[in-house]
């Protein structure tokens, strides 16, 4: 771009991004009715192909893009198996069994949150003061990792863009993960679900279409050929081996990652999409599509992770999360760059603005509205949630601030979705069991809490990144979050057998 | 047995009144369960084989299962979706936007 240097480009560009989806807010804020149901579950409107890109945009992280390109390149082809062609069929089938049936329940009896649904079927208030600290307390890592994620990326983006400033002449990625609070902040507190849903399909139409345009140009720049069909062959047969069979994947580990992409039963912001669905037949389009999307994402970025072993030199980078932007940067020119950066932010948002949506709405309606001798108009309901929005975001970046921007992302995220993992059999019995009682959920909250809690510590606080529990003589290692989904389980059916029954207004509430 | 197929996969032939006649509830959870089997296809762990332009044969093996499972989610879908158990979500949701059932009825 004319007067501009490389880093400043891109800056340009994300900046555009970022105004791009404060203008979508303000859109979404016009169409606003004033009421807590518009503010929060866009009063029941989004129809499939919104609802799709929405769902779809809430599970993909930058995970789906950096992430899978690192891992592609540490562990070869075998992390498409490991981590996406089993939460094509695993998301569908949560999506199925519980998302269309909570749906139901939701739209019957008016829920907001997830809390609100256990608390009446398992006719305990307990039970939701004790949910509440456990799921905010296993979102915000998830948070966190969009916070930091995306000041990252912001940084790396903008490396060289003000060399007299700081020694990179990079954005200070405290100023990139202030940004993206703020403009995700923004359009959640301006459009509320709609603004949420809005900005979400739109992002993952941009992170999509800009992951697949820089597999393209890459697939060009690398080959040596003149038609992309050529490179693509060239480039496939240069895999090394190792890289292009899954010796390096343990059998047992590939077995228990079949289990991670069960958290999305559980995820707090996904119950709160469900919702917004227009009737239950909405979700027969995510259903059969999501594998699909999760294929058009995935594909191109393991394959560029295991190019990468042969085209990127020893040394060249410091970390496997460089490979996307280090042969981006050095293959393809800073307005690429720029778009696969927004690319990559807006994976990162259309997860963030979900998140923060739904915290703000836990907090209004299971803790203010709940425990309020009555209930508030719903103008002070949605200002009520917009104060607990901008208090959260506040919270994560604090925290965020507070430790550095350092973590490790992936072993943050495996930890975060095993929680949510180990509470997945509370809500299958919640919406099939007739037998669960609030004694059964008791236990099986209180053990994944514990088990996760020790699990954890044995880690060394995640520590250690490839921990897992070694299991017979052989020392066959098993992922933490098998364990906690087995004593979770267990516990969930003992304690319901061994407490009464729940009323039969309940049961005839839910079953009848 | 008689029957009128709702597919007309093979044109006169009989394969059309299997999906007729046998429960596809049933056949569905079938599939589904055949996929979590097919995810864990030990049989190509260490084989680098190249097939389709290049692509080792792990990646599209687990390529096709995704698409495998649009094609499962889709017969489900259309098989074995849950009947409709609201009297009406129209109805619902104008009860709900309207603020008659803003909250669950905690006792």
């Amino acid at each position: 771009m004319i007067g501009f240097n490389d880093g400043q480009t891109r800056l340009v560009i994300l900046i555009g991004y970022l105004l791009l989806l404060l203008a979508l807010g303000i859109g979404a804020n016009r169409l606003y009715r004033g009421t807590k149901k518009d503010f929060m579950l866009a009063s029941h409107s989004i129809g499939p192909i919104f609802l799709l890109l929405s769902m779809f945009g809430t599970t993909m992280t930058a995970f789906a893009l950096v992430g899978s390109s690192a891992k592609a390149y540490e562990k070869g082809i075998g992390v498409y198996g490991m981590l996406a062609s089993g939460s094509g069929i695993i998301h569908s089938l949560c999506f199925y069994l519980i998302g269309v049936r909570l749906y139901r329940f939701g739209r019957k009896h008016g829920y907001t949150t997830q809390i609100e649904f256990f608390r009446d079927r398992l006719e305990s208030n307990f039970i939701g003061l004790l949910l509440f600290p456990i799921l905010v307390g296993l979102i915000i890592p998830y948070l966190m990792i969009g916070v930091i994620g995306g000041g990252l990326v912001v940084s790396s983006a903008t490396i060289g863009a003000f060399p007299q400033w700081t020694a990179t002449g990079s954005v200070p990625v405290w100023a990139g993960s202030l940004a993206i609070c703020l403009v995700v902040m923004t359009y959640v507190f301006l459009g509320g679900m709609r603004g949420t849903t809005w900005a979400n399909a739109f992002q993952t139409l941009v992170f999509m279409g800009l992951g697949m345009f820089a597999f393209y140009k890459l697939t060009m720049l690398l080959g040596d050929y003149e038609s992309f069909v050529d490179n693509f062959r060239q480039l496939n047969e240069q895999i090394p081996t190792q890289h292009a069979n899954r010796s390096m994947i343990p059998k047992s580990i590939f077995a228990c990652f079949l289990l991670i992409p069960m958290s999305v039963a559980m995820f707090p912001h996904l119950f709160q999409h469900w919702l917004t669905a227009k009737s239950s037949n909405t979700f027969k389009l995510p259903v059969v599509m999501h594998p699909i999307f999760i294929m058009l994402v995935w594909v191109p970025c393991v394959l560029i992770g295991v190019w990468g072993v042969t085209h990127i030199e020893a040394g060249a980078i410091k970390s496997p999360n460089q490979v996307l932007p280090y042969l981006v940067n050095t293959n393809i020119g800073p307005v690429t760059g720029g778009l696969l950066s927004a690319g990559i932010l807006a994976a990162i948002m259309s997860s963030l603005d979900s998140q923060f949506l739904c915290v703000g709405s836990m907090f209004t309606n299971d803790i203010v509205n709940h425990y309020r001798k009555s209930e508030m108009s719903d103008a002070a309901t949605v200002w009520t949630a917009r104060g607990f929005i901008v208090a959260i975001v506040a919270v994560t970046y604090g925290v965020c601030f507070a430790t550095g921007f350092a973590s490790n992302v992936f072993t943050m995220a495996i930890w975060c979705f095993s929680g949510f993992t180990g509470l997945f059999p509370i809500v299958v019995a919640a919406v099939y069991w007739r037998r669960f009682t609030a004694g059964g959920a008791l236990a099986g909250i209180l053990t994944m809490a514990g088990s996760w809690l020790f699990l954890f510590r044995e880690s060394e606080w995640g520590a250690n990144a490839d921990f897992a529990i070694l299991v017979g003589p052989d020392k066959v290692p098993v992922m933490p979050v098998a364990v906690i989904l087995l004593c979770t389980t267990v516990a969930t059916v003992l304690g319901s057998l061994l407490t009464g029954r729940p009323s039969e207004k309940t049961l005839d509430k839910f079953f009848k | 047995m008689e029957c009128e197929p709702k597919w007309r996969l093979y044109p006169h032939g009989k394969l059309d009144c299997f999906f007729e006649l046998i429960d596809m509830k049933i056949f569905a959870w079938i599939l589904v369960l055949a996929l979590l089997i097919a995810h864990q296809d030990y049989w190509n762990w260490d084989s680098d084989l190249r097939m389709f332009y290049g692509l080792p044969i792990g990646l599209v093996y687990h390529i096709g299962l995704s698409i495998a499972a649009a094609v499962v989610w889709w017969i489900v879908c259309l098989e074995a979706w849950p009947k409709d158990d609201l009297a009406g979500d129209a109805k619902s949701a104008r009860s709900v936007v309207d603020g008659r059932s803003d909250r669950g009825d905690q006792s």
